[in-house]
């Protein structure tokens, strides 16, 4: 059952911006002519369509291209303890164009609810806010509107600060591809936060990598979806910000069926013990239960259950 | 403290019975990896070992909160992983030449190759670094063949009780632990060693031919047999080429296409359907590409999203029906 705090990400049918309407995908027909020059058109003509037909059906509102290989898992969890009601956006942070830089367009963005209605209903209609004829770098023009109606750019980086939003592929990021990465110098000017090069740039919660070739989306799924290494098995808390303060009621509070390790795979070897271990089976069943029932956690008394 | 909740409501559910029924017979039904070596099988089989899974999960370990104030709110929990890896052992030797040492060979030692229990470098050079172990054959192709036999006699001679698995793989080969190169048992090891290696009616004895092929021609005349390692829905472990090639419906190039279809003894499925859940190894990856897999493979995992291993199933075997080898439960919320 939703309750208010339940974050809905709607799995948006791709806008194809493509003459003549392309019925199989399916795609909706913005009427604009193809061209980079026309992107910003097209992108703020998109939101106001999906602001006007999809508002309720949503309470965040993802943009991606084409060649965006998103893991729509990720963005849920990244963004379930933020409340769509607070106007704030995501994505790759760049630095640049408005008060508190922009966000990489390929690499995709999310705006939440309040995002989204103050863009397209105080932003949009106003040219001294919002970039009027329809040229322009889309994510540019995108942030510097944003930030005119004080909605804020977000930071989604994982819990040791890795990134989860790329304007690259998985493997021009993990290795630093002398094509990718050094081939653009802008980047190192552009980027907001700390980047670190090589196997360490890429949360394992991921949500976004850019300029996929299509038939690399079927490797993808592939290898992030389905094949796994045997005999490895991730191991899942419910989530709450108040885990990172405590960490051991959270563990009690469900049970000794949960364990809580560091993110980094391959480093599993703590022996420590851990409070509340070997509870019974049944205690154990009724400390989920209650959580299940109190997702946020917010009836949760201290000490032993 | 047990692992996740999805394995112990799994366990609870189960009809105690059946459980031990299942755990029973998989004992009886299993080969150790002693027993198996008994029968010389050429090519690696699926280490579905979830006799462990059952006692694993009832003897729970404890784990400990990560130091750090904030963390990112899951685990990883391999230690069917780990239990596997000591019951059953994999010597990995990888084929390289002095010139790819740093380039392919390392990259190797960085990602797959630190998952076999023994991992040896062969080459035509000395390097502590890796190391390597020289063979002290001249390089190229054409010495492939005697270069593949004089590394499987130094294996045997020096490690054969150190493992229970023998891989042989190339240093492009990427491997989610194991090989495209192939897999010998014990047993067919120490037939191909014993008895293969020195007679001219069995092994090529010169160094013609094509390295694979005349492996392929000595194993069959020692009788050893040629394992079908497809899981129970038919799709392919080992691969000849990389991922992106496999899994696209139209990755192969025609000519590649060509000798491909020609070859294979079983049907490939062009696509997504290629590829089983628990692949083994790909060929013809770059350096770059081992690191990418690395972190598409090990890393990256899309949240809320486990894999259980149940006692009471087997991918393989006549005595259980052929299901997938495990399942997927949503965590809650």
């Amino acid at each position: 059952s939703a309750s208010k705090n339940d974050v809905e990400i709607w799995k948006a049918p791709l806008f194809l911006f493509l003459v003549p309407l392309d019925e199989s995908l399916p795609a909706v027909n913005l009427h604009i002519p193809e061209g980079r020059n026309e992107l910003w058109n097209k992108t703020r003509t998109a939101f106001k369509y999906v602001y006007e037909n999809y508002y309720d059906a949503a309470d965040w509102f993802m943009k991606a291209d084409d060649d965006t290989y998103v893991v729509v898992e990720n963005l849920r969890h990244a963004v379930k303890d933020v409340d769509p009601k607070t106007p704030i956006w995501f994505g790759c942070n760049f630095k640049h164009f408005s008060k508190q830089g922009f966000m990489s367009g390929g690499a995709g963005y999310v705006l939440s609810k309040e995002a989204l209605r103050k863009f397209v209903v105080e932003a949009m209609p106003n040219s001294s806010l919002c970039r009027a004829d329809g040229h322009g770098a889309e994510d540019v023009e995108m942030a510097k509107c944003l930030d005119k109606v004080n909605v804020t750019a977000g930071d989604l980086r994982d819990s040791e600060k890795r990134w989860r939003f790329f304007p690259f592929t998985p493997q021009t990021h993990v290795t630093s591809d002398k094509m990718g990465i050094n081939g653009s110098k802008w980047f190192w000017d552009y980027i907001k936060y700390p980047y670190e090069e090589g196997p360490g740039c890429c949360s394992d919660t991921a949500i976004s990598f850019h300029y996929v070739p299509a038939p690399h989306f079927y490797t993808l799924d592939y290898l992030v979806y389905r094949l796994r290494p045997f005999g490895r098995n991730m191991i899942y808390l419910s989530s709450n910000s108040r885990v990172e303060r405590n960490a051991k009621q959270q563990i009690q509070a469900v049970g000794s069926d949960v364990a809580l390790l560091p993110a980094i795979p391959g480093h599993s070897k703590n022996k420590e013990s851990v409070p509340g271990k070997n509870q019974p089976a049944s205690v154990a069943a009724a400390d989920r239960e209650k959580l299940k029932q109190d997702p946020q956690n917010r009836t949760h008394t201290q000490g032993q259950s | 403290m047990c692992p996740g909740v999805v394995n112990t409501e799994v366990f609870r559910n189960m009809n105690p019975v059946i459980n031990m029924v299942n755990k029973l017979t998989f004992f009886k039904s299993v080969k150790t990896p002693f027993e198996g070596a008994q029968t010389a099988v050429f090519l690696s089989t699926d280490p579905a070992l979830t006799g462990t899974t059952g006692e694993f999960f009832t003897n729970c370990e404890e784990i400990s909160p990560s130091k750090s104030s904030s963390f990112d709110i899951f685990a990883v929990d391999d230690r069917v992983a780990r239990n596997l890896e000591e019951r059953v052992r994999v010597l990995c030797w990888i084929m390289t030449t002095p010139e790819n040492h740093e380039k392919k060979a390392m990259q190797v030692k960085r990602t797959w190759g630190k998952r076999c229990n023994t991992l040896l470098f062969m080459s035509t050079g000395d390097d502590e670094s890796l190391p390597a172990i020289n063979l002290h054959i001249a390089d190229g192709r054409e010495e492939l063949w005697n270069r593949t036999k004089a590394a499987f006699k130094f294996v045997y001679e020096n490690f054969f009780d150190e493992a229970d698995w023998f891989m042989k793989a190339d240093d492009d080969t990427r491997n989610v632990m194991c090989s495209k190169g192939y897999i010998l048992s014990k047993a067919a090891l120490e037939k191909f060693v014993l008895e293969g290696l020195s007679n001219p009616k069995i092994c090529r004895q010169d160094s013609g031919g094509f390295e694979d092929a005349e492996m392929g021609i000595c194993l069959d005349k020692l009788n050893v047999v040629y394992g079908d390692s497809r899981d129970p829905g038919k799709r392919w472990k080992f691969f000849p080429y990389a991922p992106d090639i496999q899994l696209d419906p139209e990755g192969f190039k025609a000519e590649d296409k060509a000798w491909f279809s020609d070859y294979i003894t079983h049907p490939y499925v062009y696509g997504p359907e290629c590829c089983s859940n628990l692949a083994v190894s790909f060929h013809y990856v770059s350096p770059a590409m081992m690191h990418t897999l690395e972190y598409l493979i090990y890393g990256l995992n899309p949240y809320g999203r486990s894999i259980t291993y149940d006692v009471a199933e087997r991918p393989t075997g006549d005595h259980h029906q052929a299901r997938p080898p495990h399942t997927v439960i949503e965590e809650f919320q």
